[in-house]
């Protein structure tokens, strides 16, 4: 079977850190009192799953 | 997944040259957040119901090596805080925006709906994007 078009799309994930009161300033060692993931990401994406038939596309 | 027409719009720009389009770099963007999870429609061109103060500039963005050739080459790191005094709502959608706190000449980059949680004047919140441009 012939490889499948590649096409761009883009992925994401984040990663939301919540601190009571002000954020930690620079050098400041203050622990988030809650961190949420949220992962969008497929399990390719994720180095999971089965490789891409081809690289990123880039040429070098 | 959901970059906007707007986003590609802006890289294509950047890729070309162009100098009336802001980067999407800690020194002209930033983290735009939003109460509606409402599904992205490919007509969508910036957030459903922006939150009110629900702009942070940017603190950094940063770019994997692109040596390599990989995928994970490509994924670029967004990070912005919302101090307590800021976006004090439900957050539903989210997305990275090339236009300074103060500024509407921005094209958003990607609109995310997911339910993040409800951001009250007791807390700040810190954000790390990491936006992967894939195959």
């Amino acid at each position: 079977m012939p490889d499948e078009p590649q096409s761009a799309r883009v992925v994401e994930y984040l990663i939301v850190r919540k601190y009571d009161g002000d954020p930690p300033t620079t050098g400041e060692d203050k622990a988030p009192v809650e961190t949420l993931v949220f992962d969008q990401r497929d399990p390719r994406d994720k180095g999971e799953g089965p490789c891409p038939s081809h690289d990123s596309g880039l040429v070098r | 997944m959901p970059i906007t027409r707007f986003g590609v719009g802006a890289l294509a720009s950047l890729a070309t040259g162009a100098t009336t389009i802001k980067a999407y770099c800690s020194t002209g963007a930033t983290m735009v957040v939003g109460q509606s999870t409402a599904a992205h429609s490919a007509a969508s061109c910036y957030l459903t119901t922006p939150c009110t103060l629900g702009l942070s500039t940017m603190t950094s963005a940063t770019l994997g090596s692109i040596v390599t050739g990989t995928t994970a080459g490509t994924a670029i790191t967004f990070v912005a805080t919302f101090t307590a005094c800021q976006a004090n709502s439900c957050w539903g959608e989210w997305g990275i925006y090339n236009a300074t706190a103060s500024g509407t000449d921005g094209y958003l980059l990607n609109r995310l709906p997911d339910f993040i949680g409800v951001k009250t004047c007791a807390q700040s919140w810190a954000l790390t994007a990491v936006v992967t441009l894939s195959t």
